[in-house]
């Protein structure tokens, strides 16, 4: 215990707290990916903002986030109109007892709806995976599948801790 | 009453109670009660009243904020003490439900006037047999009916005291749901008190009784202020094994000695396993303060809890260790750096030369054990003073005692009031500026030497600044630091001079900030009143000087280190001379001074131990923090660039007006602070060097700021929220002009 004892006089601090923070955040955000089974999309017209709740899955670089929508609700005109879209996707359901173990993602992409039956039948499968009870309303002739190429997320952890990741970024 | 459980127990009925509701020490002893033991009267403050108290005051919420700010395990104890403090001052300003303080009020009332109370825990968790809590947490005695709820809201905030949260991470005890039941008896202070152990609590062995009595109430046993007579009994036959003792007549009669080995076994009986007895009174006066399990027997918790025991070192030790640090160590330590400063230079003379050596390295390993051993000990006299002090003025901050603490001499205060006065000689004097701007922007060509002749003549008071650095590089700057010695390079200290003859320091106090510490302290000694006055200024002095020390200590001890490592550098020299080193290392340990010793006695080869290499981490540039959380250390919001300090090379880059990024502050180079438009700090805490001179420097600061020089990078725009303790990083990005950037992968 006398490491919390860390006066620098006779301790060498600096070498005392290796473990890379970056790699853990990065960790947290695609468990958060994961495990989340909703999300909530902003979508946006005529400068009027819009918002749902959608069934969710995420591709395993986490570039991409697809979901499905029947071809005549408001969501999926909207999208076809303006194609930058917002998502957020947070954990605040099973922390009620602090607000400081509470993490939330804020995602910024461009959505775009599904055309290519090799792509249709590539993301219906992963999003079937996720949410196999949603089998019948993904395939329905009536759904279209939207995918969203993110740009970026904003991590938000510890009430007011966050960090950005634009995960296109990476070479 | 609806089906809720009771707010308050009688303790003659708390046996038929759950643990949960009223605690362990508080069921055995009524269960001592019900088999005919004399247990003083008293009744329990319910678990349930703790509820009630702490959703009155929406506290669950307020300390989980408090609590989760950051990961437990990056947490210093100052951080975590910062976070109890705060917790405790929740508690202690917390109001009682109505009905929860007409129902004590009414419990009182069954008491003759003037009956003085214990109240003391009697948590869930405490005094089962697997993990025991004896000492964290708080009790009072001697406590006045009208003093009942304040004290009974303090032992509730003990459940979050450093030590206990500590405690219970370390057992990895559940934090959240902890409860505090609390326990009220009337005091019935008797001749004779002790504690019986039922088998021997320091061998395990079973047919052994272990009994140590005292004269006097047990609370003079249980803080270490009297030595008690021990005595080691056999169990079955009474035989005495071993006595000893302060006393040469024993306390306990023969008779009164077998009555107590046949309570004591009675109550081994009754609880069905060995057992650990607080008693006082003898005969027909023997009366049960507490028993519970020996949970030594089967484990060493004791030892651990120990360990925690000593992170709040009691009032007598503590009054007994400023003594000894005002007295003998400070003074003793002084000392020992000017009869070194006063030796000269190093001795041609091999054998002389070593014996200097040999001097300074056991003089270093004697300082820092006494560093770990008395000093750090002692900064806890700050803390003390301010449990104190918001015990008695229940102010707003709960840091506003530091105010009162505040003090101009310290030795880090009167170095850069030195400093301040010759960046005034350099401003006032242009043709000096100059000069100094010269040799500094043009390493190569001109010698120190050099420069001090130039100076010397050609300027006008330039003799008089010579003189004044030269003397302040040899006295204030002959400090160890980040493996070097400040005296070694008059160059940065030259930069840092020059860069503040555009600016003043505000170390000294402000006639504003010296009537503010006077208010301060008449309020402070009036709530006190005639009564407490002693004590109270007794804490003060206390207090003040154990904030003087934090500071001081430091800055002695790196003039130690010092000598240490100029002698080591001469003694790598001339076993590099004799080809006894292959080549000098560029990390001078001054821990190996030992084995440097003997190579150059032996005449044989030094090996340096290996230095562990800094590793460079390969940055994810797509992936960054924006915004860091860490501890309001002092108030205001700033933006500008920052400078990551991570060794003394980097203090020679700072410019005035930017943001100074730290992994640990300490006093030997807070000078360069001055120049800082607020400071960002990875070792966290309100108590710390950066957090006590940014107030007084008036500029923001946060720190607790866990990597805070792994995650910001030299030149990174920063923000500084000092009222929320917010760090954020570079420009607001929002647009999605990455777009492209998208496109491009």
């Amino acid at each position: 215990m006398k490491d919390k004892y860390d006066e620098p006089i006779f301790v060498d601090v600096t070498n005392g707290n290796t473990k890379n923070a970056m790699a853990q955040v990065e960790a947290e955000i695609r468990e958060l990916c994961l495990e989340q089974p909703f999300a909530v999309l902003a979508t946006q017209g005529e400068g009027q903002p819009y918002t749902n709740l959608i069934s969710f899955a995420v591709s395993e670089n986490l570039g991409q986030l697809v979901f499905s929508t029947p071809a005549q609700t408001r969501k999926y005109d909207l999208i076809s109109k303006n194609k930058k879209v917002s998502l957020m996707i947070d954990n605040r359901d099973q922390q009620l007892e602090s607000i400081n173990l509470i993490r939330a993602i804020t995602i910024t992409g461009t959505a775009r709806i599904l055309e290519d039956s090799r792509e249709i039948e590539h993301w219906s499968d992963l999003l079937i995976k996720r949410h196999s009870y949603l089998e019948k309303f993904i395939k329905s002739p009536s759904s279209s599948l939207i995918l969203v190429d993110i740009i970026r997320f904003f991590y938000v952890r510890r009430f007011q801790e966050v960090y950005q990741w634009a995960p296109g970024r990476r070479s | 009453m609806g089906t809720r459980p009771p707010f308050i127990v009688s303790l003659a009925e708390a046996f038929d109670y759950p643990s949960e509701l009223l605690g362990n020490k508080a069921r055995n002893l009524s269960l001592c009660m019900r088999e005919g033991f004399h247990v003083p009267a008293g009744f329990c403050i319910s678990a349930e009243s703790y509820i009630a108290f702490t959703g009155h005051n929406n506290l669950q919420k307020r300390i989980n904020l408090e609590l989760y700010r950051k990961d437990f395990s990056s947490m210093r104890w100052e951080e975590i003490w910062d976070v109890a403090l705060r917790i405790r001052s929740f508690y202690s300003k917390g109001s009682l439900p109505e009905e929860l303080e007409k129902e004590i009020a009414s419990y009182a009332a069954l008491y003759p006037a003037g009956t003085k109370f214990a109240v003391r825990s009697s948590a869930a968790a405490e005094d089962s047999a697997s993990a025991s809590f004896a000492g964290i947490h708080e009790s009072y005695l001697n406590v006045n009916a009208e003093e009942l709820v304040e004290k009974i809201k303090l032992v509730w905030a003990s459940l979050w005291s450093d030590r206990s949260l500590l405690y219970r991470e370390e057992k990895k005890l559940d934090s959240q749901h902890s409860t505090m039941p609390v326990l009220i008896q009337a005091m019935e202070p008797k001749k004779l008190s002790g504690l019986a152990f039922s088998a021997d609590p320091s061998t395990g062995r079973q047919n052994i009784i272990v009994l140590e009595i005292i004269s006097g109430s047990l609370d003079l046993l249980v803080d270490n202020i009297e030595e008690p007579e021990r005595i080691k009994l056999e169990k079955d036959s009474g035989k005495i094994l071993s006595a000893d003792g302060q006393n040469t007549t024993a306390l306990l009669a023969t008779n009164a000695l077998e009555d107590l080995r046949l309570k004591v076994l009675s109550l081994e009986k009754l609880f069905g396993q060995p057992v650990d007895i607080e008693w006082t009174g003898i005969e027909e006066d023997f009366t049960v303060l507490q028993v519970r399990p020996i949970t030594g027997l089967t484990n060493d918790t004791d030892d651990e809890r120990s360990w925690y025991l000593t992170l709040t070192p009691g009032k007598e030790s503590l009054l007994a260790l400023t003594d000894k640090v005002e007295n003998e160590l400070i003074p003793g330590l002084i000392e020992e750096v000017e009869s070194f400063q006063a030796e000269g230079p190093f001795p041609e003379n091999n054998r002389l030369f070593l014996e200097q050596l040999e001097e300074r390295g056991i003089s270093y390993n004697r300082w820092k054990k006494t560093y770990w051993d008395d000093f750090i000990p002692f900064a806890h006299g700050i803390r003390t003073f301010g449990t104190y002090y918001n015990d008695l003025v229940k102010p707003e901050d709960p840091y506003e005692f530091i105010v009162l603490l505040k003090s101009d001499d310290l030795l880090a205060h009167q170095r850069n009031r030195q400093l301040e006065k010759l960046g005034q000689m350099i401003s006032n004097n242009s043709n000096l500026k100059e000069k100094i701007e010269i040799f500094l922007a043009d390493e190569n060509n001109i010698s120190t030497e050099q420069f001090w002749e130039i100076i010397k003549t050609e300027t006008n008071t330039g003799d008089k600044f010579a003189a004044n650095f030269v003397k302040l590089l040899n006295e204030e700057m002959n400090i160890y630091y980040d493996n070097v010695s400040l005296a070694d390079d008059p160059r940065t200290l030259l930069k840092t001079i020059l860069a503040l003859a555009d600016t003043t320091i505000e170390n000294t106090e402000h006639s504003e900030s010296i009537a503010k510490k006077q208010e301060l302290e008449n309020i402070y000694l009036e709530k006190a009143g005639p009564q407490k006055r002693d004590s109270a200024l007794n804490w003060l002095r206390i207090g003040r000087l154990s904030w003087k020390l934090r500071d001081d200590d430091n800055i002695l001890l790196s003039k130690l280190e010092n000598h240490l490592y100029l002698y080591l550098k001469e003694a790598l020299n001339r076993l590099q001379k004799a080809g006894l080193v292959k080549e000098t290392p560029d990390q001078i340990n001054l821990d190996d001074w030992p084995a440097v010793l003997e190579s150059m006695q032996k005449q044989k080869t030094y090996t340096p131990p290996v230095t562990k290499e800094k590793v460079h981490k390969e940055k994810n540039v797509s992936l960054k923090p924006r915004q860091l959380v860490g501890q309001p250390s002092s108030s205001g919001m700033v933006t500008g660039k920052a400078r990551v300090i991570r060794s003394v090379d980097d203090f020679k880059e700072v410019v005035k007006g930017e943001i100074l990024v730290f992994d640990a502050v300490q006093p030997q180079m807070t000078f360069i602070i001055s120049l800082a438009a607020g400071i960002v700090e990875r070792r966290g805490g309100m108590l710390v060097h950066s957090s006590i001179i940014a107030r007084e420097l008036q500029i923001p600061a946060v720190n607790g700021v866990s990597q805070a020089t792994e995650l910001i990078e030299t030149g990174d725009l920063l923000t500084l929220n000092g009222d929320l303790g917010l760090v954020v990083i570079g420009e607001p990005e929002f647009d999605l002009e990455l777009d492209k950037l998208h496109k491009k992968v």
